[in-house]
């Protein structure tokens, strides 16, 4: 990303609105859903760290591999099961997708913005999981560093800061986030 | 027919995007930078590549309108007439195919794209960097197909030049996608 500054900045700005701007979802429930697809991508890269994040945000180690394994069986929030059911169909068979396949996350009690919000996260991740590949990048299972990396998506999110002014909100957030990791190692 | 009675049956992206305004200039910028940026590969080239990912996704929406911009920018028309899935039975360059070899591996099979498939591209005379502007391009089509299917878009083959016309990227900054 660091080869192609003006178009990172621009994504940058588009995965912190997607992950961590407004939304039904907590930033916690999106992570889960990038790992997840991520993991239904068998890209290793994306799924290590995403779920990490989502284990940092409080979801049990063990929930991603029984997502995997079996959605109905796994041990979650019941309203959270025709969504990742949603974004599995749009990551794996995408033309596949029908207008019940929304209808069972409003029948969950989500609100129409939530099919949306899905629908971005998933979009991003299949991008991600592309560039990944694409370009060869491998996974570091280091569990220290993947724990380390993921309280740091947690607390700093996605947006680049070096193009932000210091007074922007986000540049606060970072600012805020790096001395509570400093204050903490 | 769109999923969310929010959006109206004859939504685009434009109205996608709409929901969430904070975030269509920053995708619009990086689409034009993407689309129409430079790159050893010509506009043409990178909605040929657009096209064919959003037919291998049977993204009808997609390929429509940029099947249609490609021909708008010079790509051989022909290409485009049966919907194509096999690289070799369509007049693309030969030196284009293995970008596109490339591309139905990534979008179909992303785990499995291998040093060979890149080494193709660059035995064709494309440098890394063409390579890299590429991935981007499949990238980003792999993001637009799930946006307009996850949404329910109709894919409206009678707007799909117009769709093309709106999306000449003409625009400056704000893009239009």
């Amino acid at each position: 990303m660091a080869q192609r500054p003006e178009i990172y900045r621009h994504w940058h700005q588009v995965g912190e609105g997607i992950m961590r701007g407004d939304s039904p979802f907590t930033p916690g429930e999106r992570e889960l859903i990038a790992g997840y697809v991520s993991g239904l991508n068998a890209c290793a890269y994306c799924h290590g760290a995403h779920t990490a994040v989502a284990v940092a945000f409080g979801f049990p180690e063990s929930l991603m591999p029984s997502l995997l394994d079996n959605i109905d069986e796994a041990p979650i929030d019941e309203r959270m099961k025709p969504v990742l059911k949603f974004v599995r169909k749009l990551t794996l068979t995408p033309a596949q997708m029908t207008k019940a396949d929304a209808e069972a996350i409003f029948t969950a009690g989500w609100e129409e913005i939530a099919v949306h919000d899905a629908v971005a996260v998933c979009c991003y991740f299949n991008f991600m999981n592309r560039l990944v590949f694409g370009h060869g990048i491998e996974f570091d299972p280091d569990p220290d560093k993947v724990r380390m990396l993921a309280e740091r998506k947690k607390q700093l999110g996605y947006a680049n800061r070096d193009d932000l002014p210091e007074d922007h909100p986000l540049v606060r957030k970072v600012r805020a986030g790096k001395e509570a990791i400093s204050s903490s190692s | 027919m769109p999923f969310m009675k929010s959006l109206p049956d004859t939504a685009n992206v434009r109205e996608i995007f709409g929901l969430k305004p904070e975030l269509r200039r920053a995708h619009g910028e990086m689409g034009r930078i993407i689309m129409r940026g430079d790159s050893e590969l010509t506009p043409a080239e990178r909605e040929t590549i657009a096209a064919y990912v959003s037919r291998i996704n049977r993204c009808d929406y997609c390929y429509g309108g940029h099947s249609e911009l490609a021909k708008s920018l010079g790509a051989n028309s022909s290409i485009f007439e049966n919907m194509f899935d096999d690289v070799d039975a369509v007049p693309v360059s030969e030196k284009l195919k293995p970008i596109l070899q490339f591309a139905n591996v990534l979008t179909l099979q992303p785990g499995k794209v291998s040093q060979a498939h890149a080494d193709a591209v660059y035995a064709a005379g494309w440098s890394e960097k063409a390579l890299h502007d590429a991935i981007l391009v499949i990238c980003r089509f792999n993001f637009m197909n799930r946006l307009t299917l996850g949404h329910g878009l109709d894919p409206a083959p009678e707007n799909f030049e117009k769709r093309a016309a709106s999306m000449a990227y003409s625009t400056g900054p704000q893009g239009k996608e």
